[in-house]
């Protein structure tokens, strides 16, 4: 047996050792390195890398957290206009095209409305679900009506304005909606529960992903440029391809 | 130095001031400034349409310059056409603004065998004219802003007179009848069988 003495050196060293490891943990912790990521990117990010702690929504949204200050290290949109105004803002680094991808329109797998095309929609009474104004599918869907001559749908339907492409397609294929307008990767990630009808090659607007490294003080700029490469890399690609986005060419 | 008399002075005025006026009222149409195109609502569908399509015919230009059977003043009026195909997607862009159709974003892909003879690629080109003369004429009927309505009609005068051209290599008449206004659903289908976005995924 030990000496009461003696146990109480014990303890202290234990106590002493327990204290050291939670002052050493608790900066990493502090620096997990975070991405920021639009909604469509939530499937096929965390295959490509597991480790960050990833924020996913729509990147209009992303965007105004970051000018807030928010702990963003890297940020990745579906447009280029987000990125584009963070950069002229010094907010982020120069921002790098990484992916592309085409709209669809989605109906319930059992397509109640019994909708043929998109010009189907024309004749109103179904329930749309459209991304908001702001979000990039929501800009996308409207420039792709415009140019097909189709913008009175959003008044002639009951439309319901959510705020990323995973509200859309989670509307849909519950059957809250009769169609949405969302990305084809999307659809891919719950064709299980989704029909797809495919909108005009020539009216499509070019869907690019960009992505920037976040500049604010305390950033983890060296984990968010690892995390860039990776996604540029071979593998980062073979993964956005495999998931059904369109790649760039390489620079 | 020869003398002039009172007389011959003021007619030297009247002529030197008609001459003025007049120059300046054959110069005035002329140098007018056009009206800008300011798209409304659906206004954007026809230009974006054409924009596209005019992109498509300028790929054919390109591939009928290399292909055999064309005549030396035909080649000239293809090198005149693809000129003019460049002018057009130019201008419609401008209008567009921020709805601009960018050149990466589409690439025209012909049917094989497209332009292995003279016939068959006139008989392509003839297609793709008669897309953008059936658009055009519904632009110019529907468009809402006038500006607009005014680029779509010339646009549609230069490209009639490539369709009219077109015909006749191919020994058809000058003219059969009216061309019919084509809607952008039925000219989207006929057009999306010859483009493709190769760095998009395919849907």
């Amino acid at each position: 047996m030990l000496s009461r003495p003696l146990m109480r050196a014990r303890r202290t060293r234990v106590a002493l050792l327990l204290a050291t490891a939670i002052v050493l943990a608790a900066p990493a912790a502090a620096q997990a390195f975070t991405v920021y990521g639009a909604a469509s990117l939530s499937s096929a990010f965390p295959v490509i890398d597991g480790a960050p702690k990833y924020n996913f929504a729509g990147s209009n949204q992303l965007q105004l957290q970051i000018e807030r200050g928010a702990p963003a290290d890297l940020f990745a949109s579906a447009s280029p206009a987000e990125p584009a105004a963070l950069f002229r803002e010094g907010r982020c680094s120069r921002p790098v095209t990484f992916a592309t991808n085409v709209l669809v329109m989605v109906t319930p797998k059992t397509n109640p409305a019994g909708l043929r095309s998109v010009y189907g929609l024309r004749s109103g009474n179904h329930r749309l679900a459209v991304g908001t104004a702001g979000v990039p599918i929501g800009v996308y869907t409207r420039q792709l009506l415009r140019r097909m001559q189709l913008t009175s749908i959003l008044s002639t339907n009951t439309v319901s304005l959510e705020p990323n492409v995973n509200s859309i397609v989670a509307k849909v294929g519950l059957g809250s909606a009769d169609a949405g307008f969302s990305y084809f990767t999307d659809y891919l990630v719950a064709k299980g529960r989704l029909s797809v009808f495919r909108l005009p090659t020539w009216a499509q607007p070019p869907v690019r992903y960009q992505m920037c490294v976040v500049k604010r003080p305390g950033a983890d700029t060296a984990s968010a440029n690892r995390f860039m490469q990776r996604v540029l890399s071979t593998q980062g690609r073979r993964v956005l391809k495999r998931f059904g986005f369109g790649l760039t060419p390489r620079r | 130095m020869p003398e002039i008399d009172r007389a011959q002075f003021l007619r030297l005025g009247v002529a030197g001031v008609v001459g003025t006026v007049g120059a300046g009222l054959l110069a005035g149409p002329a140098s007018a400034a056009l009206p800008v195109p300011k798209p409304q609502g659906d206004d954007v569908g026809f230009l974006s349409f054409g924009a596209v399509a005019e992109l498509t015919s300028r790929a054919w230009y390109t591939q009928a310059l290399g292909a055999k059977g064309f005549t030396a003043g035909q080649r000239r009026r293809l090198q005149q056409a693809h000129a003019a195909k460049n002018d057009h997607i130019r201008r419609i862009n401008v209008a567009l603004g921020g709805d601009a159709i960018q050149a990466g974003d589409f690439v025209a892909t012909f049917p094989d065998g497209a332009f292995a003879t003279k016939p068959r690629a006139v008989a392509l080109g003839e297609r793709i004219e008669s897309l953008l003369v059936g658009t055009y004429l519904n632009g110019a009927a529907f468009a809402h802003d006038a500006a607009t309505r005014l680029l779509i009609g010339r646009l549609l005068a230069y490209d009639a007179q490539l369709l009219a051209w077109m015909r006749g290599l191919s020994g058809a008449p000058a003219a059969t009848g009216l061309p019919n206004p084509l809607s952008l659903e039925e000219a989207g289908t006929t057009l999306d069988r010859l483009i493709t976005t190769p760095n998009f995924p395919t849907s």
